[in-house]
């Protein structure tokens, strides 16, 4: 779900090259040259920036972007591969410690960069995959690099990556596991007694604290409060709650690259929340998540999603839809809709495929609970 | 409401027929956020405009599409638009609000190229980043109270900062403890940045290093509420500093300290670098003086402005003013020592540099 941005992802910044090793790229760029071969490109410009939207350079070099600036990534189909970031020469040794590719260029200018490196590997007039350039690149350094372009071709290349990013995995899967159960540990804690206190302000930065110290590089909460004329999730602010009020947390957080989220509606009592997670609910939440498994579509999940909802609950959720791919970015494809139709339904889920969900179900005594789960396909993380 | 009767007037000087103050939804730090300060609301989305016409008409387009809700409780525009096609919703409020002519775009820097395209069919596009800096140069009273709110937590932070900085702790359990105290005092958002080891070479984010004797940590404490930012530079050496470090120490404090004498409205912003570089060069560090030994000797804070700018360095052209938030920092990395830390954020006055937090700066010194 989107959530505000912050100034920069403060917490723990670390390259675990014994769980997570060079080999793990080389096979992530060995199944990219693949799709290059079948799709005749010569080189995948991954290009990203900000703190959601910096998932092809990440993908494939571990390196993040800890600010709101832009890093990319030159994949050529045979060579070595050349990582390029937004930041001073001084921040190098910090930035090489996180990644993988040796050929790693800091620079203020990606698109002056970029082509410097495309013409030293004579890659300048060849065929191009881009993934993320078009859609997210500031239309200045849109206009510098294009410019360069004189012949060769550029394709969309999002589809590509999109599909190969979409499947995880074991080491990958274990990192968002770990997140989950960062996440997890935060929520749960909200239930203990005398554990909130003050405003929604001041329980997002009991989530935040409980997980930076956990080693989450990155979190995010939103709240929403149903008692409110109008709700809809947003950042918390120096709000009182009120006791007996139904408050719905979401929480994002990122371990080592991975995301993951989760959802849980609580009602305030003195002192503490109280999820109260009623049996028929585990039920029918086990029984839409089951739908997740390899060899099932997309499409088999929103149907059953939308049965077990019923109309009037799926409305509560319809603005967000019921969840997407999560992985190195918060947000990823597939993107799985509420409605009838949806271009993403037909996509078969394979095992190691990681979703981010969310159900609003019946509730007898709240109208309706909202839940989320990060899922590796039919397993609740 | 008077920045959009400024906006309105410096569109008529500037012979624009409408102007557009664009968010990607990133904040940065060494930039304003002229659409959150603005519209006075934060923007969460991938797209946020406010289109303002040549006679006053504003509308605010948000997205997400449910962010809307919260755009039209926290700002003073009425006219709110939650859009989940933000490149169509532009044009539409581009041609709802009659905008033709020249439009200028403050914000474009964020503007991704798919974007800006879709903008560049409907109207003629010129920057305007210097319309919002100007409106947002005079501070208000109640962005004057935010800063000095914000100083205060930044104080908070540090208080954390210097009491985690012990044997054993992680670096990022020392980051998280000092976010936890400025959330608690205020902050709802912060930027740390730190090091820690015997020989420090630059501020980064913190890893999984435990503290340890001996250790010299070095902090960037800055907590941020509203958009607003205040910084403090802090160094701690763990156990008893080397008199080499406290002789060094003193000399970045001197230079600081001379900076600050010269902190004063109407001084060309240029005086803080040239003032620190010189006492370092004076002191045989003049090769230290530049990238990759330091960044920049200071730079402005602001929520629509970062005038005197994001780096101040001795070719700054612009003069400090009035009510302008400065870092004064000579942070540097010097042989002897490594990078330390040390700086303060300042008001301009016309009379000399207030300044707004209250912890001491020194090398602080925590048993081992």
């Amino acid at each position: 779900m989107q959530t505000l941005q912050p100034t920069l992802r403060l917490g723990r910044d670390v390259w675990d090259s014994v769980d997570m090793p060079a080999e793990e790229f080389r096979a992530r760029v060995d199944k990219l040259r693949a799709e290059m071969a079948r799709s005749a490109i010569d080189a995948l410009l991954l290009y990203g920036n900000g703190l959601d939207e910096c998932g092809y350079p990440t993908y494939i070099s571990n390196y993040s972007t800890k600010l709101p600036f832009a890093a990319l990534v030159i994949l050529p189909r045979e060579g070595e591969l050349v990582l390029m970031f937004q930041g001073s020469t001084r921040g190098q040794s910090a930035a090489q410690a996180t990644t993988w590719i040796e050929d790693s260029r800091p620079c203020w200018d990606i698109a002056e960069t970029c082509v410097a490196a495309l013409t030293e590997r004579g890659l300048l007039s060849s065929t191009l995959g881009l993934a993320g350039v078009r859609r997210l690149m500031p239309y200045d350094q849109w206009q510098k690099l294009s410019a360069a372009f004189v012949d060769g071709e550029r394709v969309d290349a999002e589809p590509l990556v999109d599909k190969v990013r979409a499947v995880k995995s074991d080491r990958e899967v274990a990192r968002v596991r770990h997140a989950s159960r960062i996440i997890c540990g935060a929520l749960d804690g909200l239930e203990g007694t005398g554990s909130i206190a003050g405003d929604e302000s001041m329980v997002a930065t009991r989530l935040m604290h409980d997980a930076r110290i956990q080693g989450a590089e990155d979190v995010r909460v939103l709240i929403a409060r149903p008692a409110e004329p109008g709700w809809a999730f947003r950042p918390p602010e120096d709000s009182p709650l009120r006791e007996s009020e139904t408050v719905i947390i979401h929480m994002a957080a990122s371990w080592e690259r991975y995301w993951s989220e989760a959802v849980r509606t609580y009602t305030v009592e003195p002192g503490n929340f109280q999820a109260l997670w009623e049996k028929t609910q585990e039920r029918q939440f086990q029984t839409v998540i089951a739908k997740l498994q390899p060899g099932r579509s997309i499409g088999e999940f929103a149907e059953s999603a939308r049965r077990e909802m019923g109309t009037a609950n799926a409305a509560v959720i319809d603005e967000y839809g019921l969840g997407h791919g999560i992985g190195v970015t918060a947000k990823e494809w597939p993107v799985i809709s509420l409605s009838n139709v949806s271009p993403h339904d037909q996509v078969v889920v394979e095992r190691g495929m990681c979703f981010s969900i969310r159900l609003a179900l019946p509730d007898p005594y709240r109208g309706f609970t909202i839940r989320g789960e990060t899922i590796v396909a039919n397993d609740l993380v | 409401m008077k920045k959009l009767d400024d906006a309105v007037r410096l569109m008529d000087e500037h012979g624009l027929g409408g102007l557009i103050v664009y968010s990607n939804g990133t904040v940065n730090i060494l930039r304003a956020s002229y659409l959150q300060y603005f519209a006075g609301f934060a923007p969460m989305g991938p797209n946020n405009a406010a289109v303002i016409s040549s006679t006053g008409e504003v509308a605010l387009i948000v997205e997400p599409a449910w962010d809307a809700r919260r755009a039209q409780r926290l700002s003073w525009i009425g006219d709110v638009r939650g859009t989940d096609d933000f490149r169509n919703a532009l044009g539409t409020a581009i041609r709802s609000l009659e905008i033709t002519g020249t439009v200028g775009l403050a914000g474009g820097a964020e503007m991704p190229h798919r974007i800006y395209e879709a903008l560049y069919k409907e109207v003629q596009v010129r920057p305007a980043d210097e319309i919002i800096d100007a409106i947002a140069r005079t501070k208000s009273p109640e962005e004057l109270a935010l800063v000095k709110k914000v100083a205060s937590i930044a104080d908070a932070g540090f208080e954390a900062f210097r009491l985690f900085s012990r044997v054993g702790v992680r670096e990022y359990e020392l980051v998280a403890e000092m976010e936890y105290a400025m959330r608690c005092a205020g902050a709802d958002d912060n930027f740390i940045l730190m090091s820690s080891g015997p020989h420090n070479i630059a501020m980064r984010n913190p890893t999984g290093r435990r503290l340890a004797a001996g250790d010299i940590v070095i902090g960037e404490i800055t907590p941020v509420r509203e958009g607003q930012f205040i910084q403090l530079c802090r160094t701690v050496v763990i156990g008893e500093p080397s008199p080499v470090l406290v002789e060094r120490y003193d000399l970045l404090i001197r230079a600081w300290l001379a900076a600050v004498g010269q902190v004063k409205a109407n001084e060309p912003a240029s005086i803080i670098a040239s003032t620190i570089d010189g006492i370092l060069s004076e002191a045989g560090y003049a090769r230290y003086c530049q990238p990759p030994y330091m960044r920049t000797r200071g730079h402005g804070f602001g929520v629509g402005s970062v005038a005197p700018g994001a780096t101040l360095d001795r070719e700054t052209k612009l003069p400090l003013l009035e009510n302008q938030v400065v870092v004064v920092h000579p942070n540097q990395y010097l042989p002897e020592t490594g990078y330390l830390a040390c700086g303060e954020t300042y008001l301009v006055g016309t009379a000399g540099a207030e300044r707004l937090s209250h912890t001491e700066t020194r090398l602080y010194v925590n048993e081992a």
